[in-house]
């Protein structure tokens, strides 16, 4: 760990005429701290990056080694374009619908509407909640509103028939089951950051004499906006990148395919006659994430921002 | 007809009474401190004030209205939080307009109303900066601003200074001062700094356990208190154990010694036990006086505060501190030397409250 | 606060009331679904017939026991990596603390699907492809990058709250050596943390699907996949006992945490 080295931080000895060169620049960033992260660093490199970069680079690269486009042109495919529009239809629509959601439940967590007891279950339950996924989930919502499920009976028995025209295994069904992990996610997410609404804050705003729609309006919407609009990203990421759920309710490639199942797909079937096109099917999910990452961080920075403010 | 009332003010919490027995005749344009440690109930009463507690019992009126049950954001109360409550993502100009947009004023109005507020606080090239790019003294500024913009009837100001530097909070203070006598709002301001509620207060509650203790001028309170917890709230304050031996000619005896406190003592007989309060400015050193007090003790201590110096002395069981000027040209007592104090009977109060 | 309620008027308030309930029904009836469900194993009569089946089936306690042991191989490897380099960065370069967080961000960038596929590409002829182990170490580093944003968070936090620096330079100055601080002063601090960073990568890591069955890797997560299509009442049994499991670990963390006082990790 780097337990025996000194805090050096200079290596260059400079020439006190001249400007401040690279060389000299670089001497004075460097640290020899910074070799205390190379475990770290080399375990990222070793399981993170070089995966992505050989996706990356394997996406421009023929079977032989030789650089290609024929493996990015190979997406202009109606199968393929349908899958990455199904999945970003799917996430934009379950992150939507779990920030929507979410949000009234952050806000009555942390607000007092909800009494002390239903408050910790809520939270306990979301950090359950939001890790549920795959299998367990697809079979809970099957034994619900599948053909023979509870919710079904019951409906069809006031006279309400789901079925034939709704299936489970079909878009709509996954974004029923895709909220339902997506919800508490934004409950976990949201409820620290409502905590940071200070009370103060509300006082003064009915002070000057606003109601609590003006309230909410100037103040309390416009400070969450960047937590809410991060989130949003995250909830996107975590329906965009989720395989397990769609695996368990859809299978290997039915008609409404999204683009993590393609991918998967890739691993024991060749249904392009392209070994290739399983890179770029990545590389293309990899440029949807960073994305999306990049819009998070923008708002995660920004919220933080505001936050620190006054009297502390 | 006082401006602002507060009759028989109580506010009870689940398991323990905040307030209670609170009564108080403001005037139109009086600057009033709610003075008091920690819990005494000083902020509950600014709140009831502002509307954000409800009393339990009791009335407040704002010229002549009974604004007891009016809700807090109709009360036109403008108030001053401890922790500056600034919207953070709002404009210095858009903070301090905030009040008049969410009236519906006209947009030009409030232009001009913010550069108004702007010149008054001195604060004009900042209207475009957001709070989190001040300091605190400019967020308070900006705070008391937005408070005064609404042109409210009273203003409140719950401890506005403690979170800031001494030397700031003593030019901030004289500041807002100044502003609320030019503009005339009579003003309400919580504080549990002694030296702070004296120096700019026209008349100071002092409060203790959900109680008035004493309500008076400045000089009223530092000079006349009429509790000991007033007495050693406000002040430094020499307060000692005595018995009293003589009530109808003044005479007192602390540890053996007897002193004249210069008046009759009310309420007592002989052998009662008192407490007299004797201000360590009062006392001086080794005086020719025969008219005056003296104590004869050996000093323990030597204090240096800048521009005065402390001496604590001690009598054969208690301790008096009295101060002098620093003096370049005298030697300060050493430590163990006796000595004997020196002051006036008029300078001794007596104290008889329940301890 | 009871003040804020009064100021809804009622129309809000019923809005409100039947949104929230729509909303608990929709989280509560799926599971009731399932428990309904697992109990019908025996014809006619409700009973746990299908748990005990669940439990006894030698193919679980393999599945069930090779998730164990990769949980807590993961969580030994992401903590002996954590622990000292989100010290270590506190104390020594806190400016490095943004490109860290970004590193412990990437496991969000690459999903899971995407990173199995990187892995096998990337990996393909070095040996760790060809054999079992190798696929096995592929499989348990994956699972501790995953874990890296849970664990450095929890970890970086706790270090924060306990002021680290000051700490070791007090140390420092009473004598003490690097073992002795990190022993006595910084873990004791810090358990807590690494207890929470442990308890949540062990729920991400038994009921992890994607990495397993693309990795052919016989855990628990594809174990469940497998008995749907074998089995009708076990799998709804099976699932309720992981979710279980599940919240048996957050309810834990919540527990210490309470217990020791230190406060639960934010994301935003």
């Amino acid at each position: 760990m780097g337990a025996g080295m000194a805090g050096l931080t200079t290596i260059e000895v400079s020439k006190a005429e001249a400007p401040p060169s690279l060389r000299r620049r670089f001497g004075l960033w460097w640290s020899w701290n910074w070799l205390g992260l190379l475990p770290f660093v080399l375990f990222i490199i070793a399981f993170q990056l070089m995966p992505a970069l050989s996706i990356v680079v394997k996406s421009f690269q023929d079977l032989n080694g030789n650089f290609t486009l024929e493996n990015v042109n190979s997406l202009n495919d109606p199968l393929i374009l349908g899958a990455y529009w199904s999945s970003i239809k799917l996430s934009f629509l379950t992150a939507l619908g779990g920030a929507f959601i979410g949000f009234f439940v952050a806000w009555g967590v942390t607000s007092g509407y909800f009494p002390k007891w239903i408050r910790s279950a809520i939270l306990s339950f979301s950090g359950v909640a939001s890790n549920f996924g795959g299998v367990p989930l697809a079979f809970a919502f099957v034994a619900t509103i599948g053909q023979t499920g509870i919710l079904t009976v019951a409906l069809k028995s006031i006279g309400i028939n789901l079925y034939p025209d709704f299936r489970l295994y079909s878009f709509n069904g996954l974004v029923i089951v895709y909220i339902y992990f997506q919800i508490p996610l934004m409950v976990l997410i949201m409820a620290p950051a409502f905590e940071g609404l200070r009370k103060e804050w509300s006082e003064a705003s009915e002070n000057l004499g606003a109601s609590r729609f003006q309230y909410w309006r100037y103040v309390a919407l416009p400070i969450l906006f960047p937590s809410i609009a991060g989130t949003f990203a995250l909830l996107f990421g975590n329906a965009f990148g989720a395989q397990a759920t769609a695996f368990a309710l859809i299978g290997g490639g039915g008609q409404y395919s999204v683009i993590t199942l393609l991918v998967g797909s890739q691993f024991s079937s060749d249904t392009f006659n392209n070994p290739g096109i399983g890179n770029s099917l990545a590389l293309g999910m990899i440029v949807v994430m960073v994305v999306t990452i990049f819009i998070y961080s923008f708002f995660r920075r920004m919220s933080s921002r505001w936050l620190k403010v006054g009297g502390e | 007809m006082s401006f602002l009332d507060l009759t028989n003010v109580r506010k009870e919490f689940a398991n323990f009474t905040a307030v209670e027995n609170f009564n108080l005749k403001v005037e139109r344009g009086e600057f009033v401190s709610f003075l008091g440690p920690s819990g005494c109930g000083k902020t509950t009463t600014l709140r009831m004030i502002a509307g954000f507690e409800k009393p339990t019992s009791g009335q407040i009126t704002i010229n002549g209205k009974d604004i007891t049950n009016v809700p807090a954001n109709k009360r036109n109360v403008g108030m001053v939080f401890q922790s500056y409550a600034l919207f953070p993502n709002l404009t210095v100009a858009n903070n301090i307009g905030f009040g008049l947009k969410v009236k519906g004023e006209a947009s030009d109005l409030i232009r001009q109303r913010v550069a108004e507020m702007l010149d008054l606080i001195h604060m004009q090239e900042f209207a475009g900066r957001y709070p989190h790019q001040l300091s605190g003294g400019q967020q308070q500024r900006v705070a008391l601003a937005r408070a005064i913009a609404i042109r409210p009837q009273v203003l409140l100001m719950d401890e506005p200074l403690s979170a800031l530097d001494a030397k700031i909070r003593i030019n901030l203070r004289q500041e807002i001062r100044a502003i609320q006598r030019q503009l005339g709002i009579t003003t309400i301001y919580v504080t549990h700094d002694q030296e702070e509620a004296l120096s700019i207060s026209d008349r100071i509650v002092v409060m203790s356990k959900g109680k008035m203790e004493q309500v008076g001028t400045p000089l009223d309170i530092y000079n006349a208190p009429k509790t000991r917890f007033v007495a050693s709230f406000v002040g430094t304050l020499n307060l000692l154990d005595a018995q009293v031996t003589d009530a109808r000619n003044g005479k007192i005896k602390i540890d053996d010694q007897e002193i004249a406190v210069g008046q009759q003592i009310q309420n007592a007989s002989t052998g009662k036990q008192v407490s007299v309060a004797i201000r360590p400015e009062a006392i001086s050193l080794n005086g020719h006086s025969s008219t005056g007090n003296h104590l004869n003790g050996a000093v323990e201590d030597v204090s240096f505060l800048g521009s005065v110096v402390r001496v604590r002395v001690k009598l054969e069981n208690q301790h008096v501190n009295f101060d002098t000027f620093n003096n370049p040209n005298l030697v300060p007592p050493a430590i163990g030397q006796p000595v004997s104090l020196t002051f006036m009977p008029e300078a001794c109060m007596v104290v008889q409250d329940e301890k | 606060m009871s003040r804020s309620l009064l100021r809804f008027g009622w129309v809000r308030q019923v809005v409100l009331a039947v949104f929230f309930i729509a909303v608990a029904l929709y989280f509560i009836i799926p599971l009731y679904a399932t428990f309904r469900f697992s109990l019908q194993a025996k014809r006619g009569e409700l009973g746990f017939t299908a748990y005990a089946n669940v439990l006894q089936a030698s193919d679980f306690a393999e599945s069930f026991s090779l998730s164990l042991q990769t949980a807590l191989l993961t969580i030994l490897v992401s903590t002996l990596l954590i622990v000292p380099t989100a010290y270590w960065v506190q104390l020594k370069i806190p400016r490095a603390r943004s490109l860290i967080e970004f590193f412990t961000l990437l496991p969000f960038v690459i999903p899971a699907v995407v990173l199995v596929f990187g892995l096998i590409r990337a990996y393909n002829g070095t040996g760790l492809t060809d054999s079992s182990r190798g696929i096995y170490t592929l499989m348990v580093g994956a699972y501790v990058t995953l874990s890296f944003p849970y664990v450095y968070r929890s970890v970086d936090n706790g270090l924060q709250s306990i002021k680290v620096r000051t700490l070791t330079e007090a140390a420092q100055s009473l004598g003490a050596g690097w073992f002795t601080i990190l022993s006595r002063v910084i873990f004791p601090n810090v358990w807590v943390s690494i207890i929470n960073g442990a308890f949540i990568t062990f729920a991400i890591v038994m009921g992890e699907f994607t990495i397993a069955s693309l990795l052919s890797q016989p855990t628990f997560g594809p174990y469940l996949y497998q008995l749907n299509s074998s089995k009708v009442y076990e799998p709804s049994a099976l699932s309720l006992l992981s979710l279980g499991l599940t919240w048996l670990c957050i309810a834990l963390i919540q527990l210490l945490g309470r217990r020791s006082g230190q406060s639960r990790t934010t994301v935003f």
